[in-house]
């Protein structure tokens, strides 16, 4: 679908060596958003008058003789939980109707610095709380490849924008596998980076421990490109890592000596993940072409993985429930009024401004939190996560990588899950274990079911970015 | 933890400053009951003396240099507020009464 369409490091090598403008490349950017988006709805808002605007700033500087960034020219969207100044960042949510951020976020700013245009901010299930787009309060984004099907959430419109060649680059945020899961849906590339690596001051919080700012892309070089430029360190996210940025390491694509740890209980039969059979004929195939590459698959085990949708359902709730207190109808966004007091206006602004999923999982949040609770339910859920970050360091002593599905069945149908909440968060199975354990996972296209596309999940142990996305890359290059 | 815990819905909303609906009660108290059965299954998972993790181990959690930033303008801030006046939000009263 969007192998044809330049992606950025082609866009900017076109625009630098003056094949086209920043000008002309936005253009048709645009026209295509104007094509694309009345039907696929990955975008709420589109700035065509500041992007172009911005484009042609860029044009001249180029002309003046001044050294183009890293980015330069490339077009870029942004999921609506993401700072911008003058763009409004309404999180899905009717509570933040309109609502503009007075600055911009620190990776937007590198972002913007790196010579990239924003084009708009796009649809997302609300506050983050989703997998399939439907808990957005403004429209559903749909997937390019069939838009009866969800393009996954809760970054809908980010992975959409890209997937239907709206864009070559798109942020957005995840926290229990919001980035992953719509690229392994829309067929593109997803990847959510060491928790820290990319600072996330400008980002509306969801999961203060889980979230991490992630990029989108139609390839892994793509993404390293972004990477570079959004990653390092930044003082203003105290958990921010004390790292330079990211460096990609020209490599010849071989993995000679490489293992590739293929966790059992991710291929078991009745493992909780409902793996279909497509999935798992893509899977294997791809693990025989990293043989190809030189590489040797050993099984390994992470024993407490099927306890990993219960302690992220937790752990993810009482931080929401938390984070989402500010939204109270005082500092931000929509005020509803009831009664005369200060309670009764907060509960009225909250009630109808968040929609059903988020008051699902404030309330869950709260309970855990709640007195006489806590202890039972809380705590015990953070040491579950650290068994299972302490699975991923064992499996992670017999191999380089682990390789897994992103997720267990391909798109599903709009609807098919929307009145289950359970049977939703369960289809973020395989996704949420490296969100607990806080190390990077990478998702890529690895071939097609019944016409539709298979996500691939790259995980390496805590810091070692570099190391997932240069297997990722090897295993792009064998099969371009 | 229980794999039936009791909830008290009307508390919790009241907790979580919400003020849901009867229909909305009538929805989600089953809805609860049946994540929060399903969470519970954390229960028999054996974790001898296993430490909490609050965050991802990678977090460097070192605070910056108590230097004295400029932070954002009150005036921008205000301007997206539902109700300024003059330099402050104005609330409902907070003393007395049900605040």
């Amino acid at each position: 679908m969007s192998a044809t369409l330049p992606g950025v490091e082609d866009t900017r090598a076109r625009i630098v060596a003056g094949t086209t403008s920043a000008e002309a490349n936005l253009r048709e950017c645009l026209e295509r958003i104007a094509a694309l988006n009345p039907k696929l709805q990955a975008f709420h808002s589109v700035a065509a008058q500041s992007s172009l605007a911005r484009a042609t700033e860029l044009d001249a500087l180029l002309k003046s003789g001044a050294q183009p960034g890293a980015l330069h020219g490339v077009p870029v969207a942004l999921k609506s939980n993401l700072c911008a100044s003058g763009h409004e960042t309404n999180c899905g949510s009717r509570l933040l109707a309109g609502w503009q951020a007075p600055y911009t976020a620190r990776a937007v700013e590198r972002l913007l610095d790196a010579g990239a245009i924003l084009v708009g901010m796009t649809h997302m299930d609300e506050f983050g709380f989703g997998s399939s787009g439907e808990n957005s309060a403004y429209a559903t984004a749909r997937n390019p490849h069939d838009p009866e099907r969800t393009a996954g959430g809760s970054s809908s419109g980010s992975a959409v924008a890209v997937a239907s060649g709206m864009v070559p680059l798109a942020l957005g945020s995840d926290t229990g596998g919001s980035v992953r899961q719509p690229a392994a849906l829309c067929g593109i590339a997803g990847f959510k980076p060491s928790y820290g690596r990319i600072p996330r001051h400008g980002l509306v919080a969801f999961g203060s421990s889980l979230d991490c700012i992630s990029p989108f892309a139609r390839s892994v070089t793509d993404l390293e490109c972004a990477m570079e430029v959004l990653s390092g360190h930044d003082a203003l996210d105290a958990t921010s890592i004390e790292e330079p940025p990211l460096l990609r390491i020209a490599s010849e694509g071989a993995l000679d000596g490489w293992r590739i740890g293929v966790p059992r209980e991710c291929f078991e039969a009745g493992a909780g993940s409902g793996l279909d059979e497509g999935v798992r004929t893509a899977l294997e195939a791809a693990l025989r072409c990293f043989e190809q590459l030189g590489a040797q698959c050993v099984e390994v085990s992470l024993p407490h993985l099927r306890h990993a949708i219960a302690t992220y359902y937790i752990i993810a709730c009482a931080e929401a429930s938390s984070n989402l207190a500010r939204f109270d109808g005082v500092r931000y966004g929509v005020r509803h009024t009831a009664g005369s007091s200060l309670a009764a206006m907060m509960s009225a602004t909250r009630e109808r401004g968040f929609g059903a999923e988020v008051k699902r999982r404030v309330l869950l949040g709260t309970f855990v939190l709640s007195a006489g609770y806590h202890e039972a339910w809380y705590q015990r859920a953070q040491r579950v996560r650290a068994r299972i970050a302490q699975d991923f360091e064992q499996a992670f002593e017999q191999c380089e990588v682990l390789v897994t599905p992103t997720t267990p069945s391909t798109a599903f149908r709009l609807g098919e899950k929307s009145s289950d909440p359970l049977a939703m968060y369960l289809s973020d199975v395989l996704t949420v274990p490296a969100s607990l354990a806080g190390i990077p996972a990478l998702s890529i296209d690895c071939g097609r079911t019944q016409g539709l596309p298979v996500g691939m999940q790259i995980l390496g142990p805590a810091r070692a970015d570099t190391r997932v996305l240069r297997a990722g890359r090897a295993f792009e290059r064998k099969n371009a | 933890m229980s794999a039936q815990p009791a909830i008290d819905l009307i508390r919790l909303a009241e907790l979580a400053r919400l003020s849901l609906s009867a229909e909305e009660q009538a929805a989600l108290l089953p809805q609860l009951e049946r994540i929060l059965a399903q969470l519970a299954e954390l229960e028999a998972v054996p974790l001898d003396d296993t430490p909490a993790m609050v965050r991802a181990g990678a977090a460097s959690g070192i605070a910056r240099a108590d230097e004295p930033q400029p932070s954002l303008p009150r005036e921008a801030l205000l301007a997206r507020a539902p109700k300024p006046e003059d330099d402050f939000y104005s609330v409902p009263k907070t003393v007395g009464g049900e605040g």
